[in-house]
């Protein structure tokens, strides 16, 4: 036959230990050799059934508390917690041991391991987690027989089946912990979308771009990426993808970039940005145009400035610092290649390139020449009614029909050829939605943007953007939301992507940065009234006076209260009585005949009514009658 | 259980409600309660109910000496005492012992004596002994008066004032004994003849023994004690009285909740005989306010006693 109590009580050792175990290392003299001495008090005494009472262990819990408060300060947190941690593990552990303390002990002892995470990293943290976590979920079973009835008594077999099966419930659960909580939120992509992306032609970018290939283009509101920013002027927020360098037929598509060229960006102020990707297809980092370098990532660099992310399986973050509207200085660039056009293109274009080289002498005229007959086409952007056939560009440019940035770069880029001006298409993102509450900017797929890169000579790569020569092209850029919708959408947007940043993202390199950067706080300049001492001298007494007040409520329910309440509700249970408060016990045992409550009545009422307390004997007694009651056959 | 005589005082209770004075339970429990206390108990119900003969089998089952007084207006404090009558031969006066000396009295209708002797009488209760002539004369020990009074007769009565009847320990009426119970009482007709031969079943010490118990033995918690003390305290204050249970009408109720704890075989007191008690104790003490005379004491203290929560912890 096992007691329940004493299983408890070796559980609650157990339980204690893996608290103390992993703070060993650094914990003041005082709890590194009180705690062991207590536990082996704490042994014995159970043993004995000798256990402290009353308020010793309180008050000497008071007076660490005090003694460890005074420690306390900003630079040194943790330390005195954990030392306070252990002793009022020890304390517990010492004295009288009701459910409530026992449910104590667990929360301790789970607080000091969790405090021991922030002293120590080691990987037998998990090991003294899931332990604790065992040894606690067996411990609550237990504990449900134990609070029904302090005495009860088990036999072994009963025990040992009892214990298999507590212990089983956290091994069954460890998988689906491990699924929940250590591998999920890791993953890069949200599990159940990554498979079934969807495959639609939408707008967004793409390593092609073939105006008049479809008679108009979807707009997705999908987010791409979000970039934590300082505000930016708009017309500094050209995002830089990919940079599409040869016209094959209709379509421009990338050709790795010939010869020795080698792009820089030239000097200007400097934009320090964290972009964090929405998982995608896209191999290509998106950076503020022009980006001068990029970290946190692994990626290959092309010399026209195109990062492209090396595989990996994690979701991407990196930090990026570009020069807003930059030129891009390059040294020999191989001319022919970005002059190249394709034989069948439209004669329209061809000689309209050819009449502006004639009539602008340096790459800079001829562009200024470019932009000045497109303003004076008056052309129009839209994204419907799109012109496709045969020679798309020469429909848009010359016969009056609307086109989209794709219509607008293209024609540029091949009448800048034409007109012997090495040109290339730049793919990427326009514009973005700044979150004010996250302090960055949202940037969806219908925001993907074609814009031109012009050579001219002596300046370099030279960013121009046609579809602002469109007449209609304030008015593209939509009003958009306004009003509460549009702040419940940023806050809703703020969560997720916070949620990103400390749950998805989470890194324990990037936590500890953050612990730094917390610890830098101090540097902060506090008031001087404000220092933490007499906040000290506030909250210790305050504390101290709330403990004394709960001791005094705890203390007002004593065991004959306990008693009687289970009493009176088996009685409301079984005979549908409530018991009027002016009528006594005897007149219940006398109505309701029933010779276990009888005995009850009697064996209480005979300490009651003698004015002392019930004894330790007299008080088992009367819970197993209760529990006699509670079993017994209505 | 360590009570002593106890055995006996229930062997005489059992014989009494059991063979002579079937259907007077309740009357006979207080009665030996109010022995047990060394108080007195009013009988108060209309005549024919047994009252008498209630005191007669008391009295002989309990081997005690038995005088009865029957009160009328002119019966004098004398004739209650005694009085000293010349004896020719020694040339001297010579006490003769009045009914009082007896250990237990019936006074019956008491509230047909004046005044001057009621108060005679009631003084000789309550001091246990009689001074006659500048000698004092110590009553019977045990002493028990079973005083009966008709309350519905009101014409040529001196009602007993709230003072005196707060020298009784205990009032309680008789009441009709139950259906069968009366018809087979109606056909036998008296057992007042029978009664003459009970045995005495205990000793005046005995019962002075078992006094001494329900006073030494029996436990009176500070739990209790506050409920008496509560009970006390709500009968001053309720809005229906003028005046509630005096100090002495409490230490009334303490004393024969011992002794009921006694009966029950209990070395302690618990609220269950506080409660038992308290009307029979409590309720005569009680003086109502001018316009609530007709107020029923005992329903209404009953009722109070319902708004007083009983001690448990």
């Amino acid at each position: 036959m096992v007691r329940i109590k004493s299983v408890l009580d070796i559980l609650a050792y157990g339980i204690a230990l893996l608290g103390f175990v992993p703070l060993v290392a650094y914990l003041d003299n005082i709890p590194r050799f009180l705690f062991p001495a207590v536990l082996l008090f704490a042994v014995i005494a159970d043993r004995r059934g000798a256990v402290l009472r009353g308020h010793v262990p309180t008050v000497v819990s008071i007076l660490f508390f005090i003694y460890f408060g005074i420690q306390f300060s900003r630079d040194n947190l943790v330390g005195p917690a954990v030392n306070l941690l252990v002793i009022l593990l020890a304390v517990r552990l010492a004295s009288e041991k009701g459910s409530r303390h026992y449910l104590q002990i667990y929360a301790l002892a789970l607080f000091a391991l969790a405090g021991s995470s922030l002293l120590n990293l080691s990987a037998a943290f998990l090991v003294y987690l899931l332990l604790l976590l065992v040894l606690i979920a067996v411990s609550l079973v237990l504990l449900t027989f134990y609070d029904r009835d302090g005495d009860t008594v088990i036999a072994r077999d009963d025990m040992v089946k009892v214990v298999t099966v507590a212990a089983s419930m956290p091994l069954a659960a460890m998988p689906l912990i491990l699924l929940f909580f250590v591998i999920l939120p890791r993953t890069p992509f949200p599990l159940w979308n990554v498979l079934n992306v969807s495959s639609g032609a939408a707008t967004g970018l793409s390593d092609k771009v073939q105006p008049g290939a479809a008679p108009a283009v979807t707009e997705v509101k999908n987010v791409v990426f979000r970039a934590d920013s300082p505000p930016l002027a708009k017309n500094q927020l050209y995002w830089r993808g990919i940079v599409l360098n040869t016209l094959e037929g209709d379509s421009w598509v990338r050709k790795p970039v010939p010869g020795a060229e080698r792009g820089i960006p030239g000097p200007g102020s400097v934009v320090s940005q964290t972009i964090f990707p929405e998982p995608g297809r896209s191999r290509y980092l998106l950076a503020l145009n022009v980006p001068r370098h990029l970290t946190g990532v692994r990626f290959a660099t092309d010399s026209d400035i195109v990062h492209t992310a090396m595989p990996s399986g994690r979701r991407l973050r990196y930090e990026t610092q570009s020069v807003p509207g930059a030129v891009i200085t390059s040294r020999g660039i191989d001319r022919g290649f970005y002059l190249r056009l394709p034989s069948d293109l439209s004669h329209r274009l061809v000689s309209l390139g050819r009449q502006i080289a004639r009539r602008g002498k340096t790459d800079a005229d001829r562009l200024d020449l470019l932009e000045r007959y497109f303003v004076d086409r008056k052309l129009r952007y839209s994204t419907m009614n799109l012109p496709t056939g045969s020679d798309p560009l020469g429909q848009f440019l010359f016969d009056g029909k609307p086109g989209h940035c794709e219509f607008f770069a293209s024609t540029l880029a091949v009448l800048l050829r034409a007109a012997d001006v090495p040109a290339r298409l730049v793919g990427g993102y326009y514009g973005g939605e700044y979150n004010e509450v996250g302090g960055y900017y949202v940037v969806t797929e219908d925001r993907a943007h074609v814009w031109v890169e012009a050579y001219l000579d002596g300046k370099g790569w030279v960013m121009v953007d046609p579809s602002a020569w469109a007449v209609n092209f304030a008015g593209v850029e939509g009003a958009g939301e306004r009003g509460l919708n549009r702040r419940v959408r940023m806050y809703l947007d703020a969560f997720s992507y916070f949620w990103n940043l400390t749950i998805i993202n989470y890194d324990l390199e990037r936590q500890i940065s953050l612990f730094n950067r917390a610890g830098r706080l101090r540097h902060l300049s506090f008031p001087s009234h404000l220092s933490l001492r007499p906040l000290l001298f506030i909250a210790v007494p305050l504390l101290v006076a709330l403990s004394i007040w709960r001791l005094y409520v705890w203390q007002r329910v004593s065991r004959e209260e306990r008693l009687l309440k289970n009493l009176f509700r088996l009685v409301r249970r079984r005979y549908g009585v409530e018991w009027p408060p002016d009528k006594g016990l005897y007149d219940l045992a006398r109505t309701l005949d029933e010779p276990l409550i009888t005995r009850f009545v009697h064996i209480y009422g005979k300490a009651v009514y003698h004015d002392r307390k019930l004894s330790r004997d007299e008080y088992v007694q009367l819970r197993f009658l209760l529990a006699e009651l509670l079993a017994a056959p209505h | 259980m360590n009570l002593p005589k106890r055995a006996e005082i229930l062997t005489v209770m059992d014989t009494l409600t059991g063979r002579h004075l079937k259907g007077k339970d309740k009357a006979v429990r207080l009665s030996l309660i109010a022995l047990l206390t060394g108080g007195h108990i009013l009988l108060e119900d209309i005549p024919g109910l047994g009252k008498t003969t209630l005191a007669l089998a008391l009295a002989n089952v309990l081997g005690l000496s038995f005088g009865r007084i029957q009160c009328t207006s002119d019966l004098l404090p004398s004739d209650i005492t005694g009085l000293s009558v010349f004896n020719r031969e020694e040339s001297a006066f010579k006490f003769i012992r009045g009914p009082i000396f007896n250990s237990i009295v019936l006074v019956d209708e008491v509230n047909r004596a004046m005044p001057k002797t009621q108060s005679a009488m009631l003084e000789a209760m309550e001091e246990r002994r009689v001074t006659v002539e500048g000698v004092t004369y110590p009553l019977a020990e045990p002493f028990l008066v079973i005083a009966t009074q008709n309350p519905l007769e009101q014409v040529g009565t001196y009602p007993l004032p709230e003072s005196q009847l707060d020298r009784f320990t205990i009032r309680t009426g008789i009441g009709y004994p139950p259906e069968e119970l009366e018809k087979s009482i109606i056909s036998y007709g008296s057992i007042r003849d029978d009664i003459r031969h009970i045995e005495p079943l205990v000793s005046a010490d005995d019962i002075l023994a078992a006094r001494q118990a329900v006073k030494e033995k029996v436990y009176l918690s500070d739990k209790v004690t506050d409920y008496i003390y509560a009970i006390v305290t709500a009968t001053r204050n309720h809005h229906l009285l003028l005046s509630g249970i005096s100090t002495r009408g409490g230490i009334n109720i303490a004393e024969a909740a011992r002794a009921n704890a006694y009966l029950e075989g209990r070395e302690y007191v618990v609220p269950e005989d506080v409660r038992e008690v308290a009307v029979a104790v409590g309720s005569h003490r009680l003086i109502c306010r001018p316009e609530q005379e007709s107020i029923n004491k005992e329903e209404l203290l009953s009722a109070i006693l319902g708004s007083i929560p009983v001690p448990l912890v």
